[in-house]
């Protein structure tokens, strides 16, 4: 490669904001000019081109390898011609994976998992680069200035292992997750989610910067790109979502127009409705999934590399401490750390409780509660606390009630515990839930109940 | 002009080329202006960058070409491919459809998709050089399976 621009200075143009040009020739030189899905660098003298349909510029470099891309800087505007000539084409490995999980991503995002995929990533050797500079002064790099600077990370990163290291329960480890990622590392839109019992869905445990928490929101696991970040145990890092958004909607429908897919809907995606970036990363412990935080931003190409890796820090130490907790949760306290509650009397408010044993959702006064096993959990303290009066329980012993219908192995009990606890707050319900020692809790009632059932019972 | 072509062209719609030079190395660019000179036989102004490392020279035949005209809503396109004639320089007549074509094109994306004009402004070089494109097929350019699909009764 000749010239001063070095492929690495060339970074963010591999975020696929501002779509690339490549134009090819066939042998008898006749030109094909085309945009691209996505350009990715394989290392300092290569990039790898998507290829999901055997297109003319395929058939092109089959006879000419010659091509030339043009990269545009999102940042900056300045344009890069790329002389490229091609090498290979990869069906498996680092760099086909790589752009699979790019076609993936849009895959996912417009239910095309079936029929949109990367036939192969086509390698290129770069024999030159040409800067075409923007006109005009130099624009300042808007992107990530909310972000601490590089050498100021490891001390934000130090502090909110600390603030983790001290949370005494799940509880209030989800809260300082979200916080100290929004107030230390600079991350204002961010979504914690944890798997469920079953291992096929995700459900908000805590979000920071949205309107809504949204607490007991879920989404199946591989769908969307956080499913499919969960799916893949691997981080997805996109800067481009508008332009992802309209490029899958048109591929979906040439693939309708053809028959090959029935006509279908876009995904909806928790988070940030005009989101442009969003990284989801998977919160793993001793080899397993946990969750996956997910922080978004309205500003292109808003996440790095760097930042990726940051998440992924992060997401290690909140999966652990939350395996942790889990198991912890197995073995309560001898000790209460609260005296015995009792039923309050003479409540003058009176909340219709109801719940649809088919799903387990629940309605508080006609509002939708939550469901699933937070909503039998539920469920099933309220006809304690009706039928004698209860309010204090243990973990242990509540995990037993086969009502909750909760798995035998790996419960996640603590999880769904919270889920609810959260939730009641996040709805200023009259329930509420105190914790009062290790795997102990109070059931804090301020109202009269009437208790209903609809649907199965 | 086939009723595909007809109606992006009439739209607001971006525009790249692909040209190559005499050894067959094949040149993407953008483009910044374009005129329908003629509809039968399909004849074309094109209005090309000057000054970012295009093999062009004034006077000198351009060759084969192609442009992928792309509405930026849906991204259906249409692909123009033919024969371009000598390279000119832009007249004040040319600069005038590079504004008209640009503030179409520069609204769209403002409107679609959130970009500040100043910053689109960027990528507009400040000369430019012409040519004429005869234009012998046409194919679907939207993404998807059936891109690159030729489309039928062309440039008659």
């Amino acid at each position: 490669m000749t010239g001063d621009v070095s492929l690495r200075d060339l970074n963010r143009c591999f975020e696929g904001v501002i779509p690339t040009i490549v134009a090819t020739a066939s042998a008898n030189g006749v030109p094909n000019v085309t945009y691209l899905s996505k350009v990715r660098m394989v290392d300092s003298e290569r990039v790898a081109l998507s290829n999901q349909f055997f297109s003319k510029t395929t058939r092109n470099l089959a006879e000419n390898p010659r091509a030339s891309i043009l990269l545009t800087d999102p940042a900056t505007y300045d344009q890069y011609r790329l002389a490229i000539v091609y090498e290979r084409t990869d069906d498996r490995g680092r760099v086909f994976e790589l752009l699979h999980d790019d076609v993936a991503a849009v895959a996912v995002m417009h239910g095309m998992q079936d029929v949109f995929k990367l036939r192969g990533a086509d390698v290129y050797r770069v024999l030159h680069v040409d800067m075409i500079p923007a006109r005009g002064d130099t624009l300042p790099d808007a992107a990530g200035d909310r972000r601490p600077r590089a050498q100021d990370v490891p001390g934000a990163l130090a502090e909110l292992t600390s603030r983790l290291g001290r949370c005494p329960d799940l509880d209030t480890l989800v809260t300082a997750t979200v916080d100290g990622l929004a107030e230390r590392l600079g991350f204002p839109h961010v979504l914690l989610m944890l798997l469920d019992e079953r291992g096929s869905r995700l459900y908000t445990i805590a979000s920071r910067g949205y309107d809504a928490e949204g607490v007991g929101s879920e989404i199946p696991v591989g769908e969307g790109v956080t499913g499919m970040a969960a799916a893949r145990c691997s981080p997805i890092r996109l800067g481009n979502l508008h332009q992802m958004r309209k490029y899958g909607r048109t591929v979906r429908q040439a693939f309708e127009q053809r028959g090959d897919i029935g006509p279908g809907h876009d995904v909806p995606v928790p988070g940030l409705p005009r989101a442009e970036s969003r990284m989801a990363v998977p919160a793993m412990a001793l080899g397993r999934l946990v969750g996956v935080l997910v922080v978004e931003s309205m500003q292109r190409a808003a996440f790095t590399a760097e930042d990726e890796e940051l998440l992924m820090v992060v997401a290690a130490l909140v999966g652990n401490a939350i395996e942790i907790e889990r198991v912890r949760d197995l073995a309560p306290d001898a000790t209460v750390s609260a005296p015995p509650g009792a039923r309050p009397t003479g409540q003058a408010r009176s909340t219709r409780v109801r719940f649809f044993d088919v799903d387990g959702s629940t309605f508080l006064d006609g509002d939708y509660l939550i469901k699933g096993v937070a909503g039998r959990l539920l469920w099933s303290l309220l006809k304690q606390y009706d039928d004698e009066g209860r309010v204090d329980f243990t973990n242990r012993e509540v995990r037993l009630d086969p009502s909750l219908e909760l798995p035998e192995f790996r419960d996640n009990f603590e999880n769904r515990l919270v889920l609810l606890k959260r939730r009641l707050d996040e709805r200023h319900a009259p329930i509420r839930i105190e914790k009062t020692g290790r795997g102990r809790f109070r059931l804090d009632v301020g109202t009269g109940l009437v208790l209903e059932t609809g649907g199965r019972d | 002009m086939e009723a595909r072509a007809a109606e992006l062209l009439a739209g607001r719609f971006g525009l790249v080329a692909g040209l190559v030079d005499s050894e067959g190395v094949p040149y993407a660019t953008r483009t910044y202006g374009i005129t329908v000179v003629e509809e039968r036989p399909l004849r074309l102004r094109v209005v090309l960058p000057l000054d970012d490392g295009l093999p062009l020279c004034i006077g000198e035949e351009v060759g084969p070409i192609a442009l992928t005209a792309t509405e930026p809503l849906t991204l259906r396109s249409v692909q123009f491919k033919g024969r371009a004639g000598p390279v000119e320089p832009a007249t004040a007549e040319d600069r005038a459809t590079v504004a008209r074509c640009c503030d179409s094109f520069f609204s769209a994306l403002m409107e679609i998709d959130g970009y500040e004009r100043s910053f689109l402004e960027r990528v507009v070089p400040a000369d430019f050089l012409v040519c004429s494109v005869d234009v012998d097929e046409l194919y679907d350019q939207t993404p998807g399976p059936g891109a690159g699909a030729a489309i039928s009764g062309a440039a008659s």
